[in-house]
């Protein structure tokens, strides 16, 4: 009995070709490609016995959490392009895919694979297609017409997809020219993707990932601004800080801050929260859950290669002494001001004196941040609204007040104070692109 | 009690996910010589420690030999019994020449995870290789060495769907012809050149068996 499922896929043999081109596919081998074990063949019908994947269609993946964040948008973008840059660039013959579609992507333990090769043809036997399918929203305007279809068929449901991730929806029909209207610079590579001319889209597969290789090595990189360091701390157990730091992490990817939260501390959150929704990390072992980076706390084995982030928010614990460990560019220390708890507090505000630290207070303590001595009352206080989990988005002004002159801001947003930060965040990434 | 006892007792800390779930007992074992049943073994611990962060011990239960010399490359400290049988490695804790005896004290310590590296499949480890709570079977999909895994499966067809196997050999398209014609499902190992390190490629596939 095999522990190992595997699909098979059933194909009526009136469906000429269909065996020489399962031969074919029986040759690709791609990680994000599924691997075509067999093909076996009755009186009716071809059966082909391929990898199972699990996991769930981009298609689900949207409808479940909504449009994709950019950074996501330019890392699945990337996976999806050097899929097809392979069958494009395949010997002897390159081969187009010709349906891609939310519905044939599947995300599968953090990588995405393509699914579903039924469209898919030899490019040199493209050109004597006579029936054409395709999906409505993804097919090319060629599909729809007699003209000849080649790679940049693909190229405009490449960008078809990238639009769907960022929108959730599919293109509608009109003028490519009003998706590049949005000045940044993904909005400019999907509007070359979806040029309804194929002279005027990109010309090959490798241009678009370069693009997309390029937007995605770090928008604060382009501009010569280093990569952001926050720490979350507290000065005891239990106190909060790995919501605070999920939080403030949700809140810089709400404003388009490509963001990392890495678990600095033993409590092991991230594990439990993917082992609860059933997630595993990619291949840079980051788990994306409610469309958040997390990096759980690996041990001394784990050697991952480190994919590029705008800003990292590590999560302490109550490791405060850890805090000299990296120079980071602020610190949020949370203290409680309860009878029994003012003590660490107080230490703990001591300990970080000298340091660019915000000070939160929980949002249960009655008292202020009387309590604590004249040298540490001159420090910055907030108090912590109540906040949901996952995080809703609710606490942007309180984020937006606690990041204020801290030379974080910096990364959000210009020197306009009558925007909202969001303006500002929008601003600043249009200065970037 | 000896001083190997009070060492875990004074200088371990309780795992608090082992308490959740409980301790788990991995055998792992080799169809033949040479398949790669030590390098997996070790895999398999640095994946435990690093990224299920259980605490873990790993048993060298076969006669290879391979943990004395790994002690005297890497085993500076940590000798935990009188014997020096013991040792640690980025926190693995490493047992050679064990046996039941060892066993036993790992699990009534507080190892959340204890691996056992067989050796190759004889009879005199049969039961404790049944006992364990997963049974990995390293073979190898290489052309020479297919015929020793058939063998081997014709002798253990009673235990044959008891036990999980893996490949870290050969072309993958031998073991999908091994797994079409002897009827079982092997997972291929990743290439790891350092058995000692964890990459994404390992992390994804010990990621889809080992929870």
């Amino acid at each position: 009995m095999l522990d190992e499922n595997r699909a098979i896929k059933r194909v009526p043999r009136s469906e000429a070709g269909y065996g020489c081109e399962a031969e074919l596919l029986k040759k690709l081998r791609h990680p994000g490609i599924p691997i075509i074990y067999d093909l076996e063949a009755d009186s009716n019908y071809y059966y082909l016995i391929e990898e199972y994947l699990d996991g769930e269609s981009l298609h689900a993946l949207i409808q479940r959490e909504g449009c994709l964040t950019k950074a996501s948008q330019i890392q699945w973008g990337i996976e999806l392009c050097r899929i097809i840059n392979y069958l494009h660039s395949f010997e002897p013959i390159p081969i187009l895919y010709l349906d891609l579609q939310p519905a044939n992507i599947l995300i599968s333990h953090g990588t995405l694979k393509l699914i579903d090769f039924d469209q898919s043809v030899l490019a040199s036997a493209a050109g004597e297609m006579r029936m054409r399918y395709g999906t409505r929203g993804f097919a090319a305007p060629e599909q729809y017409s007699g003209e000849s279809l080649d790679e940049r068929t693909d190229i405009y449901a490449i960008g078809a997809l990238l639009y769907y991730m960022g929108t959730g929806q599919s293109v509608p029909d009109m003028d490519s020219a009003a998706f590049s209207a949005g000045s940044d610079r993904l909005s400019v590579i999907v509007g070359r993707c979806l040029e309804r001319k194929k002279e005027a889209r990109y010309q090959n597969v490798r241009d678009v990932l370069k693009d997309l290789n390029e937007l995605g090595a770090g928008a604060f990189t382009k501009k010569g601004m280093s990569l952001l360091r926050i720490a979350v701390v507290g000065s005891r157990h239990g106190i909060g800080v790995t919501h605070m730091a999920f939080s403030l992490v949700s809140y810089l990817t709400e404003q388009g801050v490509n963001c990392l939260y890495r678990e600095k501390n033993e409590t092991g959150a991230v594990r439990k929260i993917a082992a609860r929704r059933d997630r595993v990390p990619d291949t840079y072992g980051i788990y994306h859950i409610d469309n958040m980076a997390m990096k759980p706390d690996y041990g001394y084995c784990v050697r991952l290669d480190e994919p590029d982030f705008d800003a990292v928010v590590d999560d302490l614990g109550v490791g405060i002494e850890k805090t000299a460990d990296e120079e980071y560019d602020l610190i949020l220390l949370l203290c409680g001001t309860k009878d029994w708890e003012v003590e660490d507090s107080i230490a703990s505000a001591r300990f970080l004196a000298r340091k660019n630290v915000r000070i939160l207070l929980s949002c249960s303590s009655r008292v202020s941040e009387a309590v604590f001595p004249v040298e540490i009352n001159r420090m910055r206080f907030f108090r912590t609204p109540c906040m949901p989990f996952p995080p809703d988005g609710s606490q942007a002004s309180f984020f937006a007040e606690l990041l204020h002159k801290t030379g974080v801001e910096t990364y959000l947003c210009g020197n306009n104070d009558k925007k909202t930060m969001r303006q500002k965040a929008w601003d600043f990434f249009r200065g970037i692109f | 009690m000896g001083f190997f006892s009070r060492y875990f007792l004074r200088g371990a800390t309780a795992d608090p996910l082992c308490a959740l779930s409980g301790k788990t007992r991995i055998g792992i074992a080799g169809c033949g010589p040479s398949v790669g049943v030590t390098h997996f073994s070790i895999m398999t611990a640095c994946y435990a420690v690093s990224v299920l962060r259980r605490r873990t011990a790993l048993l060298e239960w076969n006669q290879s030999g391979d943990f004395a010399r790994l002690q005297e490359v890497y085993g500076k400290k940590n000798v935990m019994d009188s014997t020096g049988k013991t040792f640690n490695i980025l926190d693995i804790y490493f047992f050679r020449e064990a046996g039941r005896e060892q066993l036993r004290e790992c699990l009534e310590r507080d190892f959340c995870m204890v691996i056992i590296d067989f050796g190759v499949f004889r009879e005199d480890i049969r039961d404790d290789f049944l006992q364990c709570d997963r049974r990995f079977l390293v073979c190898s999909a290489s052309e020479w060495q297919l015929p020793g895994f058939a063998a081997f499966l014709s002798g253990n067809k009673e235990q044959g769907c008891r036990y999980e196997y893996f490949s870290a050999f050969g072309k993958r398209e031998n073991t999908g012809m091994a797994e079409r014609f002897l009827k079982v499902s092997i997972r291929q190992i990743p290439l790891s050149l350092d058995a000692f390190v964890i990459t994404g490629e390992s992390l994804s596939f010990f990621g889809k068996f080992l929870k």
